[in-house]
């Protein structure tokens, strides 16, 4: 069950965008500090940073202990700046083990 | 040249897999092949139960097979075979089988040499042991990283 992350958003964005509802899923290391799979309402046009930037602030503990992940749209690597469209589902992906 | 790389949920029999590989090997002169065990005791000496390794449902397949198919073109290999478990594997089971065959034996033995310094740091799993210490993460140590940089 995706579990719900109300944020305020950063003022920049208040009331300047329209707020969409994206999934988010997590792995690893990620999944232990926020959750598996989150509901994170963004502004319309947020980049994978100001995804990223949202979550972990939420979440101060992750922000500390974990490196920026990599972010993963439609089983492809993203960048940064990848503005992400609704209804792509993230995945962020922390550092691997290996096998 | 072939190329199998496959991600297993339950089982992996290297008897298995090495008879296969010797099988479609027929021709060849040497085959190299390793297999990766769960360890019954973390680097901290705490008894492991399992290791517990999670897995993306595409990348992970396709990391092994980037592996396993660079690994076909940089040496002078017949088959590559790469089989690796996901999910809950208990202490002293296999966790990844990988080997080469090749006409003379130096091919054979980079190629294995190779694939498990890539999969060792590269490979999209997150893995865990579970044991008498709790649940720990586990990340590819310094020496993995140095393993890896041999092969540029």
């Amino acid at each position: 069950m995706a579990k719900a992350v109300d944020l305020e958003p950063p003022r920049r964005e208040t009331n300047a965008a329209k707020e969409v509802g994206l999934r988010i899923l997590l792995y690893g290391r990620l999944a232990d500090a926020i959750d598996r799979e989150v509901e994170l309402d963004a502004a319309e046009g947020s980049s994978i940073a100001n995804l990223w930037n949202r979550l972990s602030t939420s979440r101060p503990s992750a922000a500390t202990h974990l490196q920026r992940p990599r972010a993963v749209i439609g089983d492809r690597l993203v960048g940064d700046e990848h503005v992400v469209v609704v209804p792509e589902r993230v995945e962020f992906l922390p550092p691997v083990s290996g096998g | 040249m072939s190329v199998i790389a496959l991600l297993e949920a339950d089982v992996l029999d290297p008897q298995l897999e090495l008879a296969e590989l010797t099988e479609a090997a027929r021709g060849d002169g040497a085959i190299v092949s390793f297999i990766g065990l769960a360890r019954p005791e973390s680097k901290r000496g705490d008894g492991v139960d399992a290791v517990v390794l999670e897995h993306h449902p595409t990348l992970t397949r396709q990391s092994l097979e980037d592996i396993a198919v660079a690994c076909g073109q940089r040496f002078d290999v017949s088959h590559v075979r790469v089989v690796h478990r996901y999910g809950t594997v208990p202490a002293g089971e296999p966790i990844v089988f990988a080997a080469a065959a090749s006409i003379h034996r130096r091919a054979a033995f980079d190629a294995a040499d190779y694939l498990m310094d890539r999969l060792k740091t590269e490979a999209v799993f997150w893995k865990r042991e579970v044991g008498e210490a709790g649940s720990s993460w586990i990340e590819p140590t310094d020496a993995d990283h140095a393993d890896r940089e041999r092969w540029g």
